[in-house]
């Protein structure tokens, strides 16, 4: 009951601070916003997507070269794809490596193969989705032309979003910041905790009331800590809701929420393992104690890529030990793998599974170190 | 019966003994004053009394029950109003007086029949929509106050809540204190505010350097230290014979004359009568007689020879 009254009240309070909201609500809207108008183009069937330079390499014969060209060329994707010809593949490979293609288009016999760079943006999933709907049709065209039959070229739109095949695609950057503000706002946790104790001076301010009150003091932490978890979750629903339907990066049909649910809560569970164990730390002021949390999840989010996207590459290039330590990371993997069709399941469980064993690495400091505090009567 | 009962409490904070061998024992329906200069130890004492600090040792029993064994059956009859106002900024007057009733078990309901007629009874029904920063530094005393006794405590524990407010909140907040006490709350008043501390308690302890030094009501207090006091006789002009009539009178100790002014050293309880016999036989005019009795603070500078305020 008096859990209850704590939640209910501090929740009041929480939405009624203007602070707060900015961070916890409006930042994170205002960042995808952000971050989402400069990728919306590619969602949209106004864009006009740029010319992409085709390096074409040809070793066939009349009969496969002739209809290909002819349907490269033609009007409807002159527009936006530019061929050159090149002698051969290593010619052409030179050619992408100066800048001067982006891909290469290989005419082997009846064979059409495009080969380009790992793909790494939303750009190249779109003009992967183009490029193979031109083999596609181009294959059809070479089988048609092959058996001798004639069949007249239909003008299809290329762009549209149900032509991007999500299918164990790399996620986009819209994506890869929307579980990157998530696992952010589960490190918040920390921030709380450590907060929470800052307020609990005894005889300073509000909580002299509450120490003075008939409370148990471990049902009004477990209010709070409750309380501001509500507001997290409330953040987490925004956020992908937000990013879900206003840029469509999430299909919904292809999320598992209740894995989603779980995986917030296992994050939640390790922001609250995290914080106790900074505010269990031994002779140091809260303040300094807050200002390591704040330390700590600026770093942890920096080399895990979370404000600069690919920055987690980096860090594991120099340190490979980072995939099973930084939680961002594993997280990351663990959260998009439920969230695109086709993830992989196995790495949501093991990202789980390394975020269990920090929750119960910081349990276990934790304790220890409020024994040992508790004994020399430091507290 | 003593509603509190401290035996031997010492409270050490490092090097500091904040309490020692601190004991205090207080009536049921008691205004009961603690009187100190600042860092005496009196808000210590009450920390140490509802377990907010834990004491090093001693004994500390409230309402018959053992501190800190019975910490939550005391905590839920006993009302606090801290020296500092503690209340949350985000929520409005009635809110905050709310919420501590409904933390001391209220259900929403009759938590709030007790909001109002708490708000009715600090006088800040007018203002139950603002939130505290609205509110001036008087109304948010009073403010503190209704957070502090929402829940009808029977003991009430107040730490100096007339710091720092104008004469008339001041005044309000007393008469309140006095209503409280007279519906049957037992208080413990915490001031370095002697004349506060006059006007309102029946019984006082003062405190100096962590420990209780004297105990008792005001005349108690006033009589251990006092063996004199001080007739001052406001005369048109000094008769011959007057002087020598009163130097001869008996229990009077001196006689000089600053003037207008007659200072007669009597000694205790000395009746006034002889005195204003002897000025009407030598036809002393005189326009006005005063008797400058002791202050607690004339009693704090006697027991510990430093004055309140140092």
């Amino acid at each position: 009951m008096k859990t209850w009254t704590f939640i209910k009240y501090d929740v009041k309070q929480q939405l009624r601070d203007r602070s707060t909201i900015f961070w916890m609500l409006l930042f994170p809207i205002v960042l995808i916003f952000g971050l989402g108008t400069m990728l919306s183009a590619i969602f949209s069937t106004e864009f006009s997507l740029p010319v992409t330079d085709v390096a074409y390499v040809e070793t066939s014969t009349e009969e496969y070269r002739a209809p290909l060209e002819s349907f490269l060329t033609s009007d409807d994707l002159s527009d936006f794809l530019t061929l050159r010809p090149y002698d051969s593949v290593a010619e052409a490979e030179r050619a992408v490596n100066d800048g001067d293609a982006d891909v290469i288009l290989l005419l082997d016999g009846p064979d059409v193969t495009l080969l380009y760079e790992e793909p790494t943006t939303v750009e190249f999933d779109v003009l992967e989705a183009v490029l193979t709907q031109y083999t596609a049709i181009a294959n059809q065209q070479i089988t048609l032309a092959e058996a001798g039959v004639s069949a007249p070229f239909e003008s299809i739109a290329f762009l549209d979003s149900t032509s991007v095949d999500l299918s164990g695609r790399t996620p986009t950057s819209l994506e890869y910041f929307t579980v990157t503000i998530s696992i952010m706002t589960a490190l918040f946790g920390a921030f709380y905790i450590t907060g929470m104790l800052n307020e609990e001076r005894p005889m300073r301010g509000s909580y002299l009331r509450i120490q003075a009150a008939p409370v148990r003091l471990i049902d009004y932490r477990l209010a709070r800590t409750v309380s501001r978890y509500t507001l997290i979750f409330l953040q987490l629903v925004l956020v992908f809701w937000f990013s879900h339907f206003v840029y469509r990066s999430f299909s919904l049909d292809h999320v598992r929420l209740e894995l989603l649910v779980i995986g917030w809560g296992a994050l939640a569970l390790y922001g609250t393992a995290f914080g106790f164990f900074i505010s269990s730390l031994p002779r140091l002021a809260y303040s300094t104690k807050d200002a390591i949390v704040n330390g700590f999840v600026a770093i942890i989010m920096i080399l895990s890529g979370g404000y600069v996207p690919g920055f987690d590459q980096v860090t594991l290039h120099y340190a490979p030990w980072a995939r099973y330590v930084f939680m961002p990371i594993f997280m990351r993997d663990g959260l998009l793998s439920i969230l695109l069709r086709g993830g992989d399941m196995s790495l949501f469980w093991q990202s789980l599974g390394w975020l269990s064993l920090h929750v119960l690495v910081f349990a276990v400091l934790s304790l220890l170190l409020w024994k040992g505090v508790t004994r020399r009567g430091a507290l | 019966m003593s509603i509190i009962a401290l035996d031997h409490v010492t409270k050490r904070f490092g090097e500091t003994v904040a309490l020692d061998d601190f004991s205090l024992h207080v009536e049921e329906g008691a205004l009961f004053g603690l009187l100190g200069p600042n860092g005496a130890g009196k808000t210590t004492a009450i920390s140490v009394m509802l377990n907010l600090y834990p004491a090093d040792s001693g004994s500390i029993r409230i309402f018959d029950r053992s501190m800190p064994k019975d910490e939550l059956a005391i905590k839920q009859r006993v009302g606090i109003v801290p020296q500092h106002v503690s209340v949350y900024d985000q929520l409005t007057v009635f809110e905050n007086i709310q919420f501590f009733a409904e933390l001391y078990g209220f259900k929403p309901d009759e938590a709030k029949q007790k909001t109002a007629a708490a708000l009715d009874f600090v006088e800040l029904s007018g203002h139950q929509k603002k939130r505290p920063p609205e509110l001036s530094g008087g109304l948010l005393r009073r403010l503190n106050i209704a957070c502090g006794i929402v829940h009808e405590p029977e003991l009430i524990f107040m730490d100096e809540p007339t710091v720092a407010i104008d004469p008339q909140s001041r005044n309000t907040i007393l008469e309140n204190i006095r209503e409280l006490n007279r519906r049957g709350a037992t208080i413990i008043y915490t001031s370095h505010y002697m004349e506060e501390v006059e006007l309102l308690c029946d019984r006082i302890a003062i405190v100096d350097e962590g420990k209780i030094i004297a105990e008792g009501t005001q005349d108690e207090l006033k009589d251990r230290v006092m063996t004199l006091e001080t007739a001052r006789i406001k005369v048109d002009a000094v008769t011959p014979g007057l002087l020598a009539r009163l130097e001869s009178l008996e229990r009077v100790r001196k006689v000089e004359y600053h003037e207008p002014f007659l200072e007669v050293s009597l000694e205790k309880d000395t009746p006034l009568a002889p005195l204003l016999d002897a000025l009407h036989e030598t036809r002393t005019r005189f326009t006005s007689i005063t008797v400058d009795r002791p202050s607690l603070n004339t009693v704090f500078l006697a027991l510990t020879g430093k004055t309140l305020r140092e």
